[in-house]
């Protein structure tokens, strides 16, 4: 009803706005919110744990006391022991490292492509959009795990190849929504009078239509990390991931998975770990959506 | 007719849409839907001058200004600028061009890029076109053109009123010194008072910097302020056009006569808004216009037999043209002569 | 003829934001009597679609009528139980929108909505559908909808615009109601439909004795149709009176100025007047006149009070100038602050 319009006859419009202030605004919506706290707290600590795990954990993640092997939790082993007799908190927390190594580069170089591959399918148009589309949606048919196994099977297990694998898992995620993203900024006047100005199509891709889809897209990304740790962890479980001795949070899985019968925890904990990572990023990722950009909250996170 | 060198000028140009055809069309073997939103137009556009395209919506006149813009491509005819034939240019000539012929858009906000400073959005075109930091106009000289203070340089687009906007939009065209400018309903959106402001600025950018404009408007009586000349366009088609005197207190073409009638302008004394207005009916489907005279199936002076043949311009007085194939019998219709616009 | 249908006396409305209590109308007062054609105009902010809905009841939770009475023939409708003012909306008032689709259930047929409308208005008993389809049939045909009784059947999507601006009049109209609101009913069309429309408009009001309040931001258009006319600036009425008056000779400096900015088809002039500054904000409302900062008459007395309606020249005025009483008749004028008009 034009009475409220009315009122607002200065200038409205929402979004938009400085990079700066939009940041510093969202960090006190954050803060303000209690599922936000919790996964800045929980993804705050992984952080620190991932750059310097020696200065928290009491044993180095590889030293070996073959009698004190799978022991339960103790003053000495917060945690308990291993098969190996190694401890096992200090392996989970040099673990961390490794989660994020694998997790950081593969999510981002999967933004990175599907940007490419979303935007040039959007720009593009016509016959070169139907046919990338139909090989997205065949792609994205595969669950990541599927489509990880097989890529892996193919290229034969090693850290470098996990990140690949879950880098192409995780492509047609992105290619999507930015894909529907530049859609439906393509159609705006403001492109059509960058046209008019004699920008080039790349140059509006660069410099105005990234910009407006970024934010969006890295929001997605981080409520892919945890994906990927999961998806990384069950590689390496499965013996086609990171390979032992290296403490991967799916190595130290299967590593208690042998010896399940005599000494759970390792197995327990390493569960624990798992999922509370998974929820700090997840919490923290959904959080900052919802303040950023609601739209986005219909896009579902990535089956696994 | 070619006294002025034309900066600007369409020979019979058209374009057409497409129409997306759904599997209920193809199924039912309807043919492929051709719009032709702009048909066979004529205009010209001198230096300096500033010309006026006026019509309802749906008559294809902001199409006409983007496909005369290189926007949209041109279907049939040609498309002269500065005595050069541009209507088959390629993306490196029309980026050259650019720098010549601009556009104002309709929406002061939508037009501007939402992420960017008023600074950047005005430096944009510099960057666009490399153009040598001798050669450009300082932020604050580009807002002075316009008559905006270089406080609104840090602005975002979100911060600025409909006005403001409109002018950032203004001098954002006039950064590369333009010689010709579409101008796409300058006006909308916008209150009487900071309406009034655009059109001063307008008319002051001509006689300041000899700028041409081609002003695409659904109200006349903001043509009566600044055209020069005037073009009626109807359904694709220009049915008149003429110096401003001409077509807007001699209008001949019977649709500029219901057009002129229906849009009011300030009459202390009241007119009679029941005979006002003269036409029936709605506009047609550009889908599916009527054939010969496209204003037939509303106008009074139609008849069967004669108004199926498409009329063209012709003069009806020096430089004063309508396409009406009834011209003679309409101009000494006696109801003709009484319906006073 | 009754004296003053509706009268609205020092209406008080005002609307709760984000830390701000707006005053968003003060000291409305204005009557519109049966047969009668009143023109609310002022630029956006003004307050004049604010004042329909307070009429109507029909404010945004945040709104609320903080003073004044609303009277409707003997009845008051401020202090109205809720229930009664639905009732009286319809068949005692009935507005009309700008957007027709907005007032229009896309998944009902137009009959069906018409039809569920009128019922909910008949007692008990008393509603006899086949006669209402005739009737409702012979009133659309009446506002020029072609093929009326085949087409109730159909959705508000299968109407233009324009038709179905005409649909929601030919609701209002038939439950016939003495007064009818119209809210920039014609601003979403284009100009031969809003002639069609208008005309219509100034039909039902001679041969029904309609009274009607023609909310707009169009001067041309009210001049045109309008017998009054209130003109409105930042919540107050700055002046009143017969169109023919204030049109030829506005007194308050603000509806002079907006006169003058409009572009007109019979003066041709260099420049057209604009209004220096921009229209001060709600919640930062001058202490005086709050059209003083941006007024070519303003004196100190301006500044200080707000000055209060009086009769001057047959119309209701909100100025000092002209008024020799006050203190601004003896003093000396500011150095101009833009162009007078």
């Amino acid at each position: 009803m034009g009475a409220v319009e009315e009122i607002a006859a200065a200038p409205r419009r929402p979004a938009g706005g400085g990079a700066l202030r939009g940041l510093r605004t969202t960090l006190r919506e954050l803060l303000r919110r209690p599922a936000g706290v919790i996964g800045l707290l929980i993804v705050g600590l992984l952080i620190v744990l991932a750059v310097a795990p020696g200065l928290v954990a009491p044993y180095a993640p590889d030293q070996q006391v073959l009698v004190d092997r799978l022991q339960g939790p103790s003053a000495e082993h917060l945690l308990g022991t291993d098969k190996l007799g190694r401890d096992i908190l200090s392996r989970l927390i040099h673990g961390v490292g490794i989660a994020l190594v694998v997790a950081l580069p593969a999510v981002l170089s999967a933004l990175v492509i599907g940007i490419l591959i979303g935007v040039t399918a959007a720009w593009r148009g016509g016959l070169l959009d139907a046919v990338l589309v139909i090989v997205l949606d065949a792609l994205q048919a595969f669950p990541a795990v599927i489509l990880a196994l097989a890529l892996l099977a193919l290229l034969g297990p090693s850290l470098r190849n996990v990140i690949i694998v879950i880098a192409i898992a995780f492509i047609p995620g992105y290619a999507r929504v930015a894909r529907a993203l530049v859609f439906s900024m393509k159609g705006n006047q403001w492109v059509e009078a960058e046209r008019a100005l004699g920008a080039s199509p790349l140059r509006i891709v660069i410099s105005h239509i990234l910009p407006n889809i970024l934010p969006s897209l890295f929001i997605l990304m981080a409520m892919d990390i945890p994906s990927a740790i999961v998806v990384e962890a069950g590689l390496s479980f499965l013996g086609l991931g990171v390979q032992p001795p290296t403490p991967s949070w799916g190595v130290i899985l299967a590593d208690g998975f042998e010896s399940v019968m005599q000494s759970p925890w390792a197995i327990v904990f390493a569960s624990i770990v798992l999922m509370i990572s998974t929820l700090g990023f997840t919490l923290l990722g959904e959080t900052v959506r919802d303040i950023v950009d609601p739209r986005l909250a219909g896009v579902q996170r990535r089956r696994i | 007719m070619n006294s002025a060198p034309d900066l600007m000028r369409a020979d019979a140009l058209s374009t057409h849409f497409a129409m997306r055809q759904g599997l209920g069309d193809r199924l039912r073997q309807r043919g492929a839907g051709l719009v032709r939103a702009v048909d066979r137009v004529d205009l010209r556009v001198a230096s300096g001058e500033i010309v006026g395209l006026v019509g309802e919506s749906g008559c294809g006149k902001t199409t006409l200004g983007r496909t005369i813009l290189g926007l949209l491509p041109a279907a049939e005819g040609t498309l002269t600028f500065d005595g050069v034939d541009i209507t088959r240019a390629g993306r490196g000539e029309w980026r050259a061009l650019r720098r010549r012929m601009q556009m104002i858009f309709q929406d002061p906000y939508a037009s501007l890029s939402p992420r960017m400073r008023v600074s950047a959005l005005l430096e944009e075109p510099y960057r666009i076109h490399d153009v040598p930091p001798a050669e450009r106009y300082a932020v604050h000289e580009l807002l002075e053109m316009v008559g905006l203070s270089s406080e609104q340089a840090e602005k975002y687009p979100h911060e600025l009123s409909g006005g403001q906007a409109r002018r950032i939009g203004i001098a954002r065209t006039l950064a590369l010194r333009p010689e010709f400018i579409v101008a796409d309903e300058p006006t909308s959106g916008l209150d009487v008072s900071a309406a009034a402001a655009i059109l001063n600025l307008i008319q002051d950018l001509r006689r300041q910097h000899g700028l041409a404009f081609l002003v695409i408007t659904h109200n006349v009586n903001t043509l009566a302020f600044l055209a020069d000349r005037v073009a009626v366009m109807y359904l694709g088609r220009v049915v008149e056009s003429g110096t401003t005197a001409d077509v807007l207190e001699r209008p001949s073409h019977p649709y500029t006569r219901s057009l002129l009638a229906a849009v009011p302008d300030i009459e202390p004394d009241g007119v009679d808004v029941e005979r006002a207005a003269l036409i029936e009916g709605e506009i047609p489907s550009p889908l599916d216009p009527p054939s010969g005279c496209r204003f037939r199936t509303r106008c009074p002076h139609a008849r069967p037999g004669i108004c199926e043949a498409s009329p063209t311009l012709a003069e009806v007085a020096p430089g004063h043209a309508i396409a009406c194939i009834r011209w003679p019998e309409v101009r000494d219709d006696e109801a003709w002569a009484q319906s006073g616009v | 003829m009754s004296r003053g249908l509706l009268r609205v006396e020092h209406l008080e409305v005002r609307y709760r934001t984000a830390g701000a209590d707006l005053p968003v109308l003060r000291d409305v007062s204005l009557h519109i009597d049966a047969g009668e054609i009143v023109g609310v105009v002022g630029e956006s902010g003004c307050g004049k679609s604010t004042l329909s809905s307070a009429i109507l009841r029909l404010l945004p939770p945040n709104g609320a009528i903080a003073g004044g009475a609303i009277h409707l023939g003997d009845r008051e409708l401020t202090s109205l139980p809720a229930e009664e003012m639905r009732r009286l909306r319809g068949p005692e008032i009935a507005m009309v929108f700008q957007d027709p689709l907005s007032s229009l259930n896309p998944v009902f047929t137009v009959w069906t909505q018409i039809r569920d409308a009128v019922r909910a208005h008949a007692s008990r008993g008393a509603f006899d559908a086949r006669g209402l389809r005739t009737r409702t049939a012979a009133t659309l045909t009446e506002l020029g909808i072609p093929d009326a009784e085949r087409r109730l059947d159909d959705y508000p999507h299968q109407f233009s615009g324009g038709m179905r601006q005409r649909i929601v009049i030919a609701m209002a109209l038939l439950l016939e109601p003495q007064l009818l609101i119209a809210d920039e009913p014609t601003s979403a069309l284009d100009a031969t439909m809003q002639a069609q429309i208008v005309s219509i408009l100034a039909r039902l009001r001679r041969e029904r004795d309609m009274a009607i309040m023609f909310v707009t931001h169009d001067l041309a258009l009210v001049s045109h149709l309008c017998d009054r006319v209130v003109v409105m600036y930042t919540g107050v009425v700055v002046e009143e009176g017969p169109v023919a008056r204030v049109f030829r000779d506005p007194i308050h400096p603000y509806t002079r100025a907006l006169l003058a900015s409009i572009p007109s088809r019979h003066e041709h002039v260099e420049r057209l007047a604009t209004i220096p500054g921009s229209v001060p904000s709600l919640s930062d409302l001058p202490a005086g006149c709050p059209f003083a900062d941006r007024c070519s008459a303003v004196r100190a007395t301006c500044r200080s009070s707000v000055p209060a309606v009086r009769q001057q020249d047959g119309r209701l005025v909100r100025c000092f100038a002209g008024d020799p009483s006050s203190p601004y008749a003896s003093e000396p004028p500011e150095v101009a602050v833009g162009t007078a008009p």
